[in-house]
């Protein structure tokens, strides 16, 4: 089976309790929408308002490329790829 | 609004005092922009770094010390010996509003000592002070000897600024260390302090900061903190320190690993912020009158790393040690950061060249280094074997760095002349001979104009492009696409980060706010009648002016990248396949319009909108 693997940093790290988690896909088309229905509840309830929309200031990206410059949550995924869960603005140094 | 400057000149081992007109701190308000111009007119061009006539400004801003907000930090400007430009860094801690306590609003270090000397400066009242039982040894153990003499045991009284022996020993890649942990690290200044023999300064008093409109100051300030405070940002640096950037910029492909040859690192959550938070983290600390309290507390309780409480490592220091070396071992980079803040390195550097060096040892065994100084190499590496990932190799070299024992003599040189003179020059990433930070531009591309034009080098901190091409703020960019807007952005952040270096606060303050929010609290300290447009534009006018210094000295301002990142596709991740070059060629015609500048300089016209004619003869 197709698989991606899904990492989560920061808050939802610790809602998720690890790091990184692997899910199945469900088909060959299948897309950011359904591997985010996989994740652990926790994350998801941070993660979406209430009309299902990433919740600001939230971030999701496919490959290190965020699905806004991509087709959202529509985005295809494929075997092998890595999905970041991140929370938004961090001005780091 | 008054601004004193103590002028140590340790030649004589005299100090006197000076005021700075006030209509100079209008021009250049402070820290790095006053150094800059008291650097462009007192250092003479074309002199040796570790000259006496090199002189070493250390500098608070207008802010400092008044709790406005972050305004815990000071700023040091000098000749780099490792750029031959216009070299200066930042750091936290205490020491610069301890310093301002103490009665200056800066120091000049001027002359050599003969000597080793430390100064100590209390209310107003400066003594010289023999060194030989300092020189040496470690800043951990300095500050310590110091507070005693100085019978000031509590580190939240005074303060202390150091140099270890790698300044000691002018490594180019030195970093001047404050309360023990803090550093002012880049560019190599504190090989210049070790020239003139200044192990410390000790700074206490009672001094009051002047403050012309108080009640504006709090209204002003209050709003500050309000937006710092209720950004999200405060709690995510709380709570896992800059360190949680690692696995964010490892998944874009950005994060340079094993010697930038690669943009992802298989270990990245071993050495991320969300590891340490979890293993190792013991408290969170605050610079002095901080609410963010970013900087990560922790220690190594047992095994071959065992290291003592101690602040970092940062994300910067976390990725130089750990992913460029491929050093996947949280509990060894806990240790090799406190050998490096021990022995005073730039964390950024030292990795950097620790990582040329093991390509170097590796080209050494597949027999492409010239032969010669393949032989050489191995004479001089002895009983070390700097591999990939080699911790304790790393851990010996630190120590062979700052007493410049054997190959320690040659890489404490820093990347660029380690690298030339074993006959590889390409494998040392650096601009202006300054390394490299966590970013790779192949990946982030506005990182390669912001690298590109940084006036002191390889550096993330005059433009922090990371933050709209990865974070959002203030708008999302595609990282991988071409868009001018985001000239223009590098070009605003580094106008408005020359403000920030002078007002010297944290740049930290600067993702919930801009330049708009400090006119307010820097008019009701001064009394000034200052503009945000006029407070921007003097921005621009240092990061023109820091410009003319490279001018000046005839070399240092040509704007390019590493031939690495303009030639050698990324071979993984995101960014698969790309180089730097195609970015950088389309932003920098664009950027030097806007800037009003021509192949690197400025342009007479654009010096003399902005106020600077007397520098006209540069061009």
């Amino acid at each position: 089976m197709p698989k991606v693997k899904v990492a989560f940093i920061q808050e939802f790290y610790q809602l998720a309790g690890k790091h990184q988690i692997e899910i199945e896909l469900p088909g060959d088309e299948a897309t950011v929408r359904d591997v985010l229905e996989k994740i652990p509840e926790a994350v998801r309830e941070r993660l979406f308002d209430e009309k299902g929309e990433i919740r600001y200031p939230a971030e999701v990206a496919v490959n290190g490329r965020r699905i806004d410059f991509l087709d959202g949550l529509d985005t295809k995924v494929k075997d092998g790829d890595l999905i970041l869960v991140s929370p938004r603005a961090l001005f780091v140094i | 609004m008054e601004f004193k400057l103590l002028r140590l000149n340790l030649t004589e081992w005299k100090a006197r005092e000076e005021k700075i007109p006030e209509s100079l701190l209008r021009k250049y308000i402070g820290g790095r922009g006053l150094g800059a111009y008291l650097a462009l007119k007192e250092i003479p061009p074309g002199i040796d770094p570790f000259s006496p006539e090199n002189k070493i400004y250390i500098l608070t801003g207008p802010v400092v010390g008044t709790g406005a907000f972050e305004t815990g930090r000071y700023h040091v400007v000098g000749k780099s010996p490792l750029t031959g430009i216009l070299g200066d860094a930042n750091s936290g801690g205490q020491f610069g509003p301890w310093l301002r306590f103490a009665g200056y609003d800066g120091i000049v270090v001027e002359g050599a000592s003969d000597e080793p000397v430390w100064v100590s400066i209390v209310d107003g009242e400066v003594q010289f002070h023999l060194a030989k039982h300092l020189w040496g040894k470690g800043v951990v153990y300095t500050e310590n000897i110091i507070r005693k003499e100085m019978n000031t045991p509590s580190e939240h009284i005074g303060s202390i600024l150091s140099i270890g022996p790698a300044g000691e020993n002018l490594s180019k890649i030195a970093a001047i260390m404050n309360d023990k942990y803090r550093a002012a690290g880049r560019t190599g200044l504190a090989a210049v302090l070790g020239a003139k023999k200044l192990k410390a300064i000790f700074v206490k008093g009672s001094r009051k900061i002047e403050i012309v409109d108080k009640e504006k100051f709090k209204e002003e300030s209050k709003k500050i903190i309000d937006k710092i405070t209720k950004h999200s940002i405060s709690e995510a640096l709380s709570k896992f320190g800059t360190a949680v950037l690692v696995n964010i910029i490892n998944s874009h492909g950005g994060l340079p690993t094993k010697n930038w040859t690669r943009g992802t690192f298989e270990k990245a959550f071993e050495i991320s912020g969300e590891y340490l938070a979890e293993k190792y983290l013991i408290s969170n600390k605050g610079c002095w009158g901080c609410v963010i309290r970013c900087s990560r507390v922790a220690k190594v309780d047992s095994g071959p790393y065992r290291t003592p409480v101690s602040e970092g490592p940062e994300y910067e220091s976390i990725w130089a040690m750990g992913a460029n070396t491929t050093i996947g071992n949280m509990e060894a980079l806990i240790k090799l950061n406190y050998l490096a803040n021990d022995l005073g390195f730039d964390t950024i550097s030292l990795g950097n060249t620790v990582a040329v060096l093991m390509e170097l040892y590796e080209k050494a065994k597949n027999g492409s280094l010239p032969e010669e100084k393949a032989k050489e190499l191995e004479e001089l590496l002895g009983d070390i074997e700097p591999s990939w990932g080699n911790a304790d190799a790393f851990a010996q070299l630190v120590w062979r760095m700052a007493y410049r024992h054997g190959i320690g003599d040659y890489a404490a040189e820093g990347a660029k002349r380690l690298a030339e003179y074993f006959g590889s020059p390409d494998s040392a990433i650096h601009v202006r001979g300054l390394e490299l930070p966590a970013y790779d531009p192949r990946a982030i591309n506005s990182m390669a104009l912001s690298y590109a034009t940084s006036n002191r080098g390889g550096c993330h901190l005059r433009a922090y492009a990371v933050s709209f091409d990865v974070l959002g703020v203030p708008d999302k960019f595609d990282p991988l696409v071409v868009d001018n807007k985001k000239v223009e952005l590098v070009k605003y952040q580094q106008d408005y980060f020359s403000v920030i270096d002078s007002l010297v606060i944290c740049k930290f303050n600067s993702f919930a706010t801009d330049h708009t929010d400090y006119v307010g609290v820097l008019n009701a300290v001064t009394g000034w009648d200052m503009t945000a447009d006029e407070l921007l534009t003097a921005g621009e006018r240092i990061y023109n002016l820091e410009r003319l210094f490279a001018v000046r000295e005839g070399h240092g301002y040509k704007d390019t990248l590493p031939k690495r990142l303009l030639e050698e596709p990324l071979p993984d991740g995101p960014a698969k396949g790309r180089t730097a070059k195609e970015a950088l060629e389309k932003y920098l015609p664009y950027y030097y319009e806007i800037r009003g500048w021509e192949d690197g300089k400025p342009k007479p016209e654009t010096l003399k909108r902005l106020g600077l004619e007397e520098f006209l003869y540069i061009l």
